[in-house]
């Protein structure tokens, strides 16, 4: 068997991780919304889908301390493990990314579920054609995902204080660049460069960042110890 | 026999603490190894340098003729179960035996079930729920079904009582001979596993002290047993390790190989000889060999 689809079944083995559990959060949220929306006379929005892409964040920073020192323990090398774990990335955010669009299509076809409610085909995030829908979804669950695997890593790699490192830097860089937005008045022109590009264009700006971190997470992974 | 393991100078530090000290050994294709030494001693250090999951800050090591680290020829031949083993939260039983059959070429999965009823595990049990005997059972059946031509198990067998090592040593012993390879077995539980053990390694302070077959190891002391002013008169002038008193009776054991002189005399004074505990020598050697290196270095 080739060692690269070995370490995907090893994650397929866990149905809950990869599948229920986020069919379920975006189940209930759906369900709730749409209970809710039928005693709505007014039409209702809700981001609900957003669950699936904090949930892949999640499932990055998380797949890599529960199948690494397995896998490893095994005697796994390190570059297939990171390619496995990738590729199962990889596979579940096209999956995620096409269902979401049919999810789109039946909305739209059962006129917003027939009580106007509006969760898979939302104005501005499901505009556009099939393709760019699809690639937009596929671009920012790769990013997440893979800016989780790089938080795991970071952790494999250097131990817990890393982590408290880069935090204290995010909120330091991020307090001065927010800083520098409000006194310079960049907040309107980040506003509008938002409004003005469709997400896919601003889903393609998240691939360059997408790349470093996911080869930064390779890195990390081969010099990790279980 | 072919050398399928080869550590040259291997050293691990971190930070201020000297896990692996210059450290050199081979294993050869085919036997049974013991790596005993006190916890701490950097046994389970040694074996992760073996199989790639730490890095060596100096040294050379060679698995079947190659270095380990980040060779998938290598280390698909490899079996290192040790007594920390995680697994993924969600997995059942039956997924860890399912996974390990994938990444081991050799696994034996009748094999592997009749181990699973043996030790009465559940299949459908996830894994965060087994007590820590029934954990170390996972271990034990993935290491042992996986019959991987160098296979390792560090203190394989915590929580399990003394009826289910019996179990393993057993089942170790029996699939070695149907199913020869190279195994090694850290442990400190000397005495239970010395009758399965043919090489040792003694590993103390990250160094090795004792790299010896088991058998010439044994012959390095005997054990004379006999009311007590006999044992005393023949023992005079000997290095006694050890006094067993029982009584009247007297066990004394003695360091040094045993000749037919001594043999004839004690046999003249009506003494036995019993046989020597291998842990109770290893115990007296590791004193003083490291004593001896506490006086060499000052």
């Amino acid at each position: 068997m080739n060692r690269t689809t070995r370490i995907m079944q090893m994650h397929l083995r866990d149905k809950w991780s990869w599948f229920l559990i986020p069919s379920m959060i975006v189940g209930i949220s759906f369900s709730i919304n749409l209970l809710i929306s039928l005693f709505m006379t007014e039409p209702l929005y809700t981001g609900g889908i957003a669950s699936v892409f904090v949930y892949i964040f999640v499932i990055g920073i998380l797949v890599v301390p529960q199948t690494f020192p397995l896998a490893i323990g095994l005697g796994t090398t390190r570059g297939d493990y990171y390619r496995g774990t990738a590729l199962t990335g990889l596979a579940f955010g096209a999956m995620t990314a096409i269902v979401l669009l049919a999810l789109g299509w039946l909305e739209r076809l059962t006129d917003a579920w027939g009580t106007d409610f509006h969760f898979f085909a939302l104005p501005y995030v499901a505009e556009g054609n099939a393709l760019a829908v699809v690639a937009q979804y596929f671009l920012i669950y790769m990013f997440l995902f893979f800016w989780g695997m790089f938080i795991a890593s970071t952790f494999r790699r250097f131990g817990v204080k890393s982590l408290l490192y880069s935090l204290l830097i995010a909120i330091v860089v991020g307090t001065v660049a927010g800083f520098l937005a409000l006194r310079f008045a960049w907040w309107e022109a980040i506003f509008e460069w938002f409004a003005t590009h469709s997400l896919l264009v601003v889903s393609l700006w998240t691939l360059p960042l997408t790349l470093v971190l996911a080869i930064a997470a390779y890195g990390m992974l081969r010099k990790s110890v279980v | 026999m072919r050398t399928i393991v080869e550590v040259r100078e291997v050293s691990k530090r971190y930070k201020d603490n000297m896990a692996v000290d210059r450290v050199s050994f081979t294993l050869e294709e085919g036997k049974i190894y013991g790596m005993l030494g006190r916890n701490g001693a950097g046994k389970t250090t040694i074996m992760q340098l073996l199989t790639a999951q730490a890095i060596p800050s100096d040294g050379e090591i060679r698995l079947f003729g190659e270095a380990p680290y980040e060779n998938a020829r290598v280390l698909g031949q490899v079996c290192f179960i040790k007594e920390s083993q995680k697994y993924p939260d969600n997995f059942k039983v039956a997924d860890a035996l399912a996974v390990a059959a994938m990444f081991f070429p050799n696994w034996d999965a009748s094999y592997a079930e009749a181990l699973r009823q043996q030790y009465n595990l559940p299949e459908r049990r996830q894994i965060k729920k087994l007590s820590r005997g029934m954990l170390s059972a996972v271990g034990i059946i993935i290491g042992l079904a996986s019959r991987a031509p160098l296979t390792i198990f560090d203190e394989p067998y915590l929580g399990l009582d003394a009826v289910a090592r019996r179990m393993f040593y057993d089942q170790l012993m029996a699939d070695y001979i149907e199913h020869p390879r190279t195994v090694v077995l850290s442990t400190h539980l000397i005495d239970e596993v010395s009758r399965l053990l043919e090489h040792v390694l003694v590993i103390d302070r990250g160094r090795i002290l004792i790299n010896e077959e088991a058998e010439s190891l044994r012959q390095q002391a005997f054990a004379v047993a006999g009311p007590m002013n006999k044992v005393e008169t023949f023992a005079q002038g000997m290095k006694v390790i050890q006094r067993d008193p029982l009584g009247a009776l007297l066990t004394a054991t003695v360091l040094g190989s045993l000749g037919p002189e001594q043999r004839h005399r004690a046999e003249e004074l009506g003494l036995e000889f019993a046989p020597v505990s291998l842990q109770e020598l290893i115990v007296q050697l590791t004193k003083n060999q490291s004593e001896g290196k506490a006086a060499e270095r000052v």
